[in-house]
């Protein structure tokens, strides 16, 4: 059992001297939720657990750790965090650690091999009566949901988030130890992409007025990106101001244009901007056009190789140079 | 990539463009301009997105 291996080696890197916390996944208080938690050494690591609910990605909770303000006080505490992680999250880590937000040496990685999970607005519109914390069980290609006493078998290819069927790096890159064998990845393909690709400009202008007149701005997506960590953002500099804080259409496109080119190059498709949006904007269709350009264009996926320079702080002559005119 | 992913969302590519003109190479600099002043007068002014005034 995966939980059962967690929580041993969670048991053992809390035993570690130079662990301060860990952060793992909880049941959450109802229905299909699922919470993160923070376990400090000697705490109960019983509430610890892994299933295919799990969908939010952790990494951001790295990111936002304090730094003691002196080289003395931050040597006198125990530097490593301990973390649960699944593969995206790890290409996540990878690119962090590529542009120095966080260094290697404060984590300690516990990889968990993930096979997909689930989309957790496809779950709640198929049961949406459930308030008691429920059970899912991945078995030979089916979930086994128990809610409110009864047992229900559905296929995972309907309750899996869409990200998780274009899945590429299900077994985490980086880790200093790995639960569970590794899972198949899937072939990576832009249909979607694509087929949008082919509509005439007023068609995907008209598109995107809709959908951007939607945003109500309230930076869910920023906040848990967690690529986006710069301490100073271009959305709440107030001089220069970049973009009204109003939301109005204009604004909500300057905003989300902005925010997808800061992470060209750098999204690693976990879907958490679009899992967390209020108003179900379709982010990622931005994020994945912008992944799909730097395949085709530079070869280059992001957070894959920790060795690799961050794609757009590198130049070479041959790269394809058909913007200037 | 900011070229594609404004065409992409919506916007006329031919709104966005880059070259790179030396400061002794004024004809250059006279066509690009006189170029894509007309661009932008052959798709006329973009209406989406306009910043409402204060």
């Amino acid at each position: 059992m995966i939980v059962q291996k967690l929580k041993e080696e969670a048991a053992r890197a809390l035993s570690r001297k130079d662990v301060k916390y860990l952060i793992g996944y909880k049941k959450g208080s109802y229905g299909f939720r699922i919470s993160p938690i923070f376990i400090e050494p000697k705490e109960d690591i019983d509430k610890l657990t892994f299933s295919p609910l799990c969908n939010m990605s952790l990494v951001k909770y790295v990111m936002m750790e304090e730094t003691l303000p002196t080289l003395t006080e931050q040597a006198m505490k125990p530097s490593k965090i301990a973390l649960v992680a699944r593969g995206c999250d790890t290409r996540a880590l990878n690119l962090l650690i590529k542009e120095k937000g966080v260094a290697r040496d404060k984590l300690y990685i516990i990889g968990v091999s993930c096979t997909g999970v689930i989309d957790q607005r496809k779950i709640e519109a198929r049961f949406p009566e459930v308030t008691d914390p429920a059970d899912v069980i991945e078995e030979n290609g089916n979930y086994i949901i128990t809610c409110n006493g009864q047992s229900h078998t559905i296929p995972k290819e309907e309750l899996l988030a869409d990200l998780c069927t274009v899945c590429q790096y299900p077994t985490p890159l980086i880790y200093d130890k790995l639960i569970g064998d590794k899972a198949a990845s899937r072939p990576a393909h832009y249909d979607e992409i694509k087929e949008f690709e082919q509509l005439p400009v007023e068609e995907k202008l008209a598109f995107w007025q809709q959908q951007f007149s939607k945003c109500i701005r309230c930076y869910a997506c920023r906040n848990v990106c967690p690529l986006c960590y710069s301490t100073i953002c271009s959305m709440d500099s107030l001089n220069p101001q970049w973009v009204w804080r109003s939301v109005d259409t204009s604004e909500n496109f300057m905003f989300q244009i902005i925010r997808t080119f800061h992470l060209a190059g750098r999204c690693i498709s976990c879907g958490e901007c679009e899992r967390v949006c209020p108003m179900n904007l379709p982010l990622m269709k931005l994020n994945r056009k912008l992944e799909k350009d730097a395949k085709e264009l530079f070869g280059y996926e992001s957070g894959k190789d920790p060795e690799s320079k961050p794609l757009l702080t590198t130049f070479h002559s041959e790269d394809p140079q058909g913007f200037i005119l | 990539m900011l070229r594609n992913l404004l065409e992409f969302s919506g916007i006329n590519p031919l709104r966005l463009r880059m070259s790179w003109v030396s400061a002794s190479e004024g004809k250059k600099f006279a066509d690009i301009i006189t170029e894509i002043t007309q661009d932008l007068k052959s798709i006329g002014p973009q209406k989406a997105y306009l910043r409402k005034a204060v």
